[in-house]
């Protein structure tokens, strides 16, 4: 749209004003035209003369000004102005009329007109078209801004609401991310408080175990850990005519992979043993340095590669030959307690430790073992524990300590040695593992008699197994069993074996338990072995069970019935139950039990 | 199992109609003797025929005990062995219980007792 009169033109273009002429009078139509071309508008004129053709020219003829008449014989001006304002608010309209008095003027802008044209006056109409074109596009210009700014701020609107919401879900995110942080921060902690009871249970089932029941011979195993795992451990291998063998050792290193590293180490150890007994042509026991070596190149490699190495004491106790054969790889030594003197020696080798060097020569001592000589393996957070004065306690003080205590049971020995190295220390805490393991020279017992048998985890197996009892008891005679043992004996047997029933097997009848009774001149042993799941037994007995309680008598009842009661895992993973009873009220001298 | 009652007056006396009570059939006692418990009172148990007796079979007897004792009822225990008498003495439940030598004993002691009690 151009609405800008330039040179007159007869040809129609795209750009000539395109005006819509409501007039009854044909002439006047006319005399309108001439003068818009006379003023030079550029134009094409449509006339329509009824209300019909005045509509459908407004859709069809889409003028873009309109000329109209005021007084029209079956139409009227303000009609009309009305329809073209509906239809185009912005389209220029100017009343062209004959008469118009000042009411009717006021009607016409009233009615939507943008100005008026006196049919005598024609020669303002081609001024008055330029104003009101110019006028409708300034309109139409400021309507378009005004939409664009509508737009612009609808727009700016949405894109606050937008960034509003990626704020809002960014703040969600970081919630999610803070719980999150927070979730993993507790499952971590989970993981790590798991892991220090993974490597207590590692420590416990796989490294240290209890040592086994020899009779003739105590033996003390105590370890105290330190705030966490390290990799100390210890074997017990029973052999046949009375030969036991004991490894003390440490892993250097703390945490799970220590203890790992412990556990490869046993299993290089019981390895290379099951090797060399099958390989024993002679059936002789492999020498322990032979057994450390072939050990040795087993896991040799792996420890040079994790930079690691392992220190340890293997010590075998020939009880019948009274002898005993050490190495000494690197560890603290032994010490050998004599009987005769009260004087302590300290044993050590000269060999490295496991995890130097490739193809490494071990070298053994072997003593001789007299009755009731106490020997003492110990890790080196006993001797390096520290005072507040940054003293260590030492091996001085070790020996004075065991020589003071040597007359005590192992497991009383190993108790206040602890007890003494935790005095020393004082309030600052200890840092490494405290090991020891005591082992006290008896004499041996001969077995007066001995038997055997196995039965099915079933609960009717119990009638079985307390008639058992009572006939093996019943075989003995120096001095015969009085009733009041072989009952006490039974009732222990029986909870025991029931507990290993309902609980260590969880209730399957199909499972087997091994029992052994062995007679020696002052006690009766029985032990139960089974593959079931070991228990958490106390140490001692438990308090007298609270009689609102239905269940829950059959430990105390246990504990109360026999002198002494232990639970262990023997060197082939059963969890032993042994139950002993004196033959005698009250402890012999030098009774070996 | 089969469990015999004789009736002294309102006093009921039940033996234990087994030589061994155990994990294998305490559970089963306490089964079988419910209802006797829930008809009487004054209930006398005779152990005479149990030669040995665990912890289960202890835990039994609590039942019993209890039961009775939740409705003002009373239970008393006769004829025990040594062994069953020192099953009990083990775990200090001798003095929670009346025990006494026979079925008349524990009788006579129901009949001694205020005419409230039961």
């Amino acid at each position: 749209m151009n609405p800008t009169p330039t040179h007159p033109s007869l040809m129609a273009t795209p750009s000539d004003l395109r005006i819509l002429h409501l007039e009854h009078t044909a002439s006047d139509a006319e005399l309108v035209e001439r003068h818009l071309h006379k003023a030079g508008v550029q134009c094409i004129l449509k006339r329509a003369d009824t209300r019909d053709g005045f509509v459908k020219a407004l859709e069809e003829f889409q003028p873009d000004v309109l000329l109209a008449d005021f007084s029209l014989p079956h139409f009227d001006g303000s009609t009309a102005i009305r329809l073209a304002r509906k239809k185009d608010p912005d389209l220029p309209i100017i009343v062209v009329t004959g008469m118009l008095g000042d009411e009717e003027a006021v009607s016409v802008i009233r009615a939507g007109a943008n100005d008026y044209v006196l049919k005598d006056r024609l020669a303002r109409l081609a001024a008055a078209v330029e104003r009101a074109v110019q006028e409708a596009g300034q309109s139409r210009a400021r309507k378009q801004a005004e939409a664009e700014l509508r737009t612009l701020k609808a727009e700016l609107e949405q894109r606050v609401a937008a960034r509003t919401a990626e704020l809002q879900s960014a703040n969600r995110l970081k919630d999610e991310l803070i719980a999150s942080e927070h979730a993993i921060s507790v499952a971590l902690e989970q993981v790590r408080s798991r892991e220090v009871e993974v490597g207590l249970r590692i420590q416990q089932s796989l490294l240290l175990g209890q040592p086994p029941d020899i009779p003739g011979l105590q033996i003390a195993a105590v370890t105290v850990p330190s705030q966490r795992i390290d990799g100390d451990f210890y074997i017990f291998v029973t052999h046949p005519d009375r030969v036991l063998d004991i490894i003390v050792g440490d892993v250097m290193g703390k945490g799970i992979s220590a203890a790992l590293l412990a556990a490869a180490t046993k299993i290089q150890f019981f390895k290379a043993l099951t090797y060399l007994l099958a390989e024993s042509r002679n059936g002789n026991l492999p020498d322990p340095k032979d057994i450390i070596e072939l050990a040795h190149a087993g896991i040799v490699r792996h420890l040079i590669d994790l930079e690691s190495f392992v220190t340890l004491c293997y010590v075998r106790l020939d009880l019948d030959q009274r002898i005993f054969t050490l190495v000494d790889c690197g560890h603290t030594g032994m010490v050998h307690c004599h009987a005769a003197t009260g004087r302590c020696e300290v044993l050590h080798g000269d060999n490295l430790p496991l995890g130097i060097r490739q193809g490494e020569i071990f070298d053994q001592i072997s003593a001789r073992l007299e009755l009731h000589d106490v020997l003492l393996l110990y890790s080196d957070g006993i001797t390096e524990a520290r005072n507040p004065a940054k003293e260590l306690f030492g091996v001085e003080r070790l020996i004075a300590h065991v020589e003071a205590n040597a007359g005590l049971e192992p497991v009383h020995l190993a108790d206040s040695i602890r007890g003494a190295v935790s005095a020393f220390a004082g309030p600052s805490s200890l840092s490494d593992d405290l090991t020891s393991v005591a082992i006290r020279i008896g004499e041996q017992p001969l077995a007066e008699a001995r038997a055997e048998t196995e039965v099915l985890s079933d609960l009717r197996e119990l009638r079985t197994l307390r008639h058992f009892v009572r006939r093996f008891c019943g075989m003995l005679h120096d001095p015969v069993p009085d009733d009041d043992l072989v009952s006490a004996l039974e009732t222990a047997v029986n909870e025991a074996s029931s507990n290993v029933m309902q609980h260590a097997y969880h209730g399957r009848s199909d499972q087997r338990i091994y029992l052994e009774s062995v007679a020696f001149p002052d006690a009766i042993t029985v032990t139960l072995r089974h593959l079931g799941t070991g228990f958490d037994c106390p140490p001692m007995a438990p308090p007298v069970p609270d009689s609102t309680r239905e269940s829950g008598f059959g430990t105390y009842m246990i504990f109360r019935s026999v002198d002494r009661a232990r639970y262990y895992r023997d060197e082939r993973g059963r969890n032993c139950i042994s139950l002993t009873k004196l033959r005698y009220s009250g402890r012999k001298e030098g009774s070996a039990f | 199992m089969e469990l015999a009652i004789d009736k002294i007056g309102d006093i009921a006396a039940v033996t234990v109609p087994v030589d061994e009570l155990d994990a294998s059939n305490a559970s089963e006692l306490k089964r079988d003797i419910a209802p006797l418990l829930q008809a009487n009172s004054k209930v006398v148990l005779d152990l005479s025929a149990v030669r040995f007796m665990d912890s289960s079979g202890l835990g039994a007897m609590l039942s019993c005990l209890r039961q009775l004792t939740a409705k003002n009822g009373d239970l008393k225990l006769c004829g025990m062995s040594k062994q069953v008498r020192g099953a009990f003495e083990l775990v200090r439940l001798h003095r929670i219980f009346d025990i006494y030598g026979s079925r008349a004993e524990a009788a006579l002691a129901f009949q001694a007792e205020p005419a409230d009690v039961a």
